[in-house]
């Protein structure tokens, strides 16, 4: 876990909802539960080392694997 | 109503940090360097040393020369002493040694304004591969940067005094720009290099001695023929007079003068050739591979020493035939240099035997080596003379001895 | 949800810096690798796709009128299958976005900003199409329509002022090794002509709708024209090394020399290439926020388009150690992920949308 980038992006988060709360008091529960959920998500991603960790390249590269080694050449 | 006025104060309050937290970012500050901060380096040279080291030399701009010197006026640049300084390092690599040289130096190397590249002769037959690539990878040298082999060591080029220049680089490229010898620039140098024949040929650096009672680094650099490079290793070298045929081959002929005998005539004539328009024309006849070197050139006649007389339609006949022949002798003495003693294809024949001939060149392309000291070399120059400057007959010349044809 | 309009005219020029301002950067070296010198060959190989795919988009919008490809899958396919197809739509641009963001600040460290925290960069970007986005289509148009002029003409005055430095025969010999080779390279810039299937998010904003055919079309040609002259120009200055040259475009900038006073080129290249990718950024920002909010049937995207900031830059980072990945993803993995994802499927889609539609008729 690094503390920098995890602290950084708690910090926007903070921002993000300070900003957009108010404006979307009025909208249905859905969009605020939406809202949080995807803040959520992001908040937990920054706390991995995500470039040195599996993730959606990774994954598709080993699904595509036969495409790309027909590409290498 | 206070809730209003509130949530007011905390949108402010949030704008306020938004700004502050944009200017940081916006100005781009963080790869902020002062032009006082930069050591400019305004050419390289590059050395071998015995114990597999390389030595890095750069000549470096003196910001303060140039200012104090320049505020004087008149001949107060070149008076008032040297606007570079030659620092150097030893290294494994260039990288390696720019690092040892740049924790001496109390200014940043910037390479973005290096237009001249000189790699030392004993570096040259060592092979320049991983130094080009230095020099391609990283941001800052310019592709456009001219490349040179010098004559010997590299260094004392740099550190010359050139008396007309500010700086001996300067000189150099000049000397470049006039097409005074071949002009190949660090893009070249890489494709010629990538391409199909993997052989190039660069501008030998020498340096003009000092003339009497001037100081010894008063010299000149000067180009000195031409380095010729089989993959990144130099193999050999061309003379000056060697040169100035591949660059009528290569088309890259400008600024200098044909001087010959027309025919059976006593004395010389000199001929400026204005414009050259070259073609090669590979052919393959009979499994031959002949390429076809065709000239198109006009010149004017800059000196007259025989006793024909120019403005008679006759006479030019007789000169534009002595030219054809000069030229056709010194592309040939260029040519059987680089096939038959270097065997190396500096010329890119290769190249247009690929281009006009895709398919034969894909069973040979092995073979390259073998074929190319095979093929054989036809001519087909024009000459014209266009004009005879401010005079007619031969200047200073009694009428009787002037020859009328 | 979006009450933003917009004629078929701007969509044209939205999505024209958007398939460009990557393609003209980083692809021309790639197709090289493949085709030699004739990868001047290849955008138009390429560009098939992107007409097949305008045309898929198009048929799909006629069916569909008022939706995007998130809701309409439902309606083919079920309610089930849709929601999966949508994720799978969702997950695709999110992805891709980030990618891209990651890609455009490579650039930027890699040439200009040496020393600079690349999260900086990423994160001001993000922030800035946030705002655009937040904004709504017609903000990004009228952005788009401001910017195109400038992301345009320093292209062209590039091109005008590298004239000296070709090397015209470098186009030959054509076609050597027949064929294959400029086909193969057509692969990877066939990635990129497959993104026009993002029209179909902006085809139920425009008032003109008859015209979005007719200019989804003049797009997929002016980006091949653009991609064809461009691999010319690096070609005719570069010749065998372009394979070599990371960002071959901004090598020809740099090598401009114009009576040794016009030089140093390569800030045009990176304003074209700031203001191309960022309208490119934009429009999938705009993507990725709006499917997000037809997926979840929000009432409004905008809510979600700052957290959905924060997961593009999460995926920016996201299992991407390096440049090489990019580039490993963006050979191997992207021309036909993105053929499947925006070409196929939707090709499957229209036959199974027609067939349902028959189908309904006849019971009727």
């Amino acid at each position: 876990m690094r503390w920098g980038v995890f602290v950084s992006t708690t910090i926007i988060v903070v921002l993000i909802i300070l900003y957009e709360w108010p404006k979307m008091k009025q909208n249905p529960k859905k969009d605020k539960v939406a809202f949080f959920t995807l803040l959520l998500i992001g908040l937990v991603l920054s706390m991995f080392d995500l470039s040195h960790m599996a993730g959606p390249t990774t994954w598709l590269e080993t699904l595509f694997k036969p495409f790309g080694e027909f590409m290498e050449k | 109503m206070e809730k209003g006025k509130g949530r007011l104060f905390m949108k402010n309050i949030l704008l306020l940090i938004l700004i502050c937290g944009v200017t940081l970012i916006v100005s781009g500050c963080w790869d902020r360097v002062e032009v006082n901060d930069l050591a400019i380096v305004t050419a390289a040279a590059i050395d071998k040393k015995d114990d597999n080291q390389i030595e890095l030399s750069l000549q470096v701009f003196i910001p303060k020369a140039l200012s104090g010197g320049g505020s004087e006026g008149g001949g107060g640049m070149s008076g008032g002493g040297a606007v570079t300084m030659v620092a150097s390092h030893k290294g494994s690599n260039i990288s390696d040694a720019l690092s040892k040289l740049q924790s001496e130096f109390p200014r940043r190397v910037f390479w973005g304004h290096c237009k001249v590249f000189i790699f030392g002769e004993k570096l040259a037959k060592a092979g320049i591969q991983e130094h080009l690539d230095f020099l391609l990878r990283h941001p800052q040298p310019r592709e456009r940067a001219y490349v040179y082999v010098s004559e010997g060591k590299a260094k004392p080029i740099l550190e010359l005094l050139a008396p007309l220049e500010r700086y001996s680089a300067e000189g150099l490229r000049e000397l470049s720009d006039l097409h005074i010898g071949m002009k190949v620039t660090l893009q070249d140098l890489d494709e010629k290099l990538i391409g199909i024949v993997q052989a190039a040929a660069l501008p030998i650096v020498d340096i003009h001695p000092p003339g009497k009672g001037q100081e010894k680094l008063q010299g000149e650099p000067y180009i000195a023929g031409t380095a010729v490079f089989k993959k990144d290793k130099m193999i050999g070298n061309l003379t000056e007079k060697e040169t100035r045929g591949i660059l009528w081959i290569r088309n890259e002929i400008e600024a200098y003068t044909v001087t010959f005998k027309p025919g059976a005539e006593k004395g010389e004539i000199s001929i400026n050739p204005i414009k050259a328009s070259v073609k090669l024309v590979p052919e393959i006849r009979n499994k031959k591979w002949i390429m076809v070197v065709k000239i198109d050139t006009e010149g004017t006649i800059i000196q007259n020493g025989t006793n024909l007389n120019l403005s008679s339609p006759k006479s030019i006949k007789v000169v534009e035939k002595a030219f054809e022949k000069e030229i056709e002798k010194r592309i040939e003495l260029a040519f059987q240099q680089t096939q038959q003693e270097l065997k190396t294809d500096i010329l890119g024949f290769g190249e247009e035997f690929s281009r006009k001939y895709p398919d034969k060149w894909k069973k040979n392309k092995g073979r390259w080596n073998e074929i190319f000291p095979e093929i054989e070399l036809e001519t087909e120059i024009k000459a014209h003379i266009r004009r005879q400057g401010y005079i007619t007959k031969p200047g200073g010349m009694p009428e009787k001895e002037v020859k009328e044809q | 949800m979006e009450k933003g309009k917009i004629s078929a005219l701007q969509m044209a020029i939205m999505m024209y810096p958007t398939i460009v301002a990557t393609a003209i950067l980083g692809v021309p070296s790639i197709t090289a690798k493949y085709a030699q010198n004739d990868l001047w060959l290849a955008p138009i190989f390429a560009s098939f796709i992107g007409y097949v795919t305008v045309y898929i988009a198009y048929k799909l919008h006629k069916l569909y009128p008022k939706q995007s490809v998130i809701q309409f899958s439902e309606y083919i396919i079920g309610r089930f299958l849709g929601k999966i197809l949508g994720f799978l739509y969702l997950f695709f641009y999110i992805q891709v976005t980030g990618e891209i963001i990651r890609e455009y600040a490579e650039f930027i460290v890699d040439s200009f900003l040496v020393r600079t925290p690349i999260s900086v960069i990423m994160a001001s970007m993000a922030f800035l199409c946030a705002f655009i986005v937040y904004g709504g289509i017609e903000v990004i148009a009228r952005a788009a329509q401001l910017f195109f002029p400038l992301f345009v003409f320093p292209i062209l005055i590039l091109i005008i002022l590298v004239l000296p430095d070709f090397e015209f025969k470098n186009i030959f010999p054509i076609l050597a090794d027949g064929i294959w080779p400029p086909m193969k390279g057509a692969i990877v810039p066939g990635g990129w002509f497959t993104e026009f299937f993002m029209i179909i998010f902006l085809l139920p904003f425009i008032k003109d709708r008859k015209k979005g055919m007719k200019y989804g079309m003049i797009t997929a040609f002016a980006v091949m024209m653009t991609l064809v002259v461009v691999n010319l120009v690096v070609l005719f200055v570069f010749g065998p090394a372009t394979a070599s040259k990371v960002y071959p475009l901004m090598n020809v900038a740099r090598y401009i020399s114009i009576a040794e006073f016009f030089e140093h080129f390569e800030s045009v290249v990176m304003a074209i290439w700031i203001v191309g990718t960022f309208i490119k950024i934009s429009v999938f920002y705009y993507v990725t926020a709006l499917s997000t909010a037809q997926w979840l049937n929000l009432s409004d995207y905008r809510p979600i388009v700052w957290p959905i900031g924060i997961l593009l830059v999460v995926f920016c980072f996201w299992s991407i150690p390096n440049t090489l990945e990019i580039e490993r993803f963006n050979i191997g993995v992207f021309p036909l992920y993105g053929f499947i994802v925006q070409t196929i499927i939707p090709l499957l889609l229209v036959v199974m949308a027609v067939f349902r539609k028959r189908k309904s008729k006849e019971t009727v």
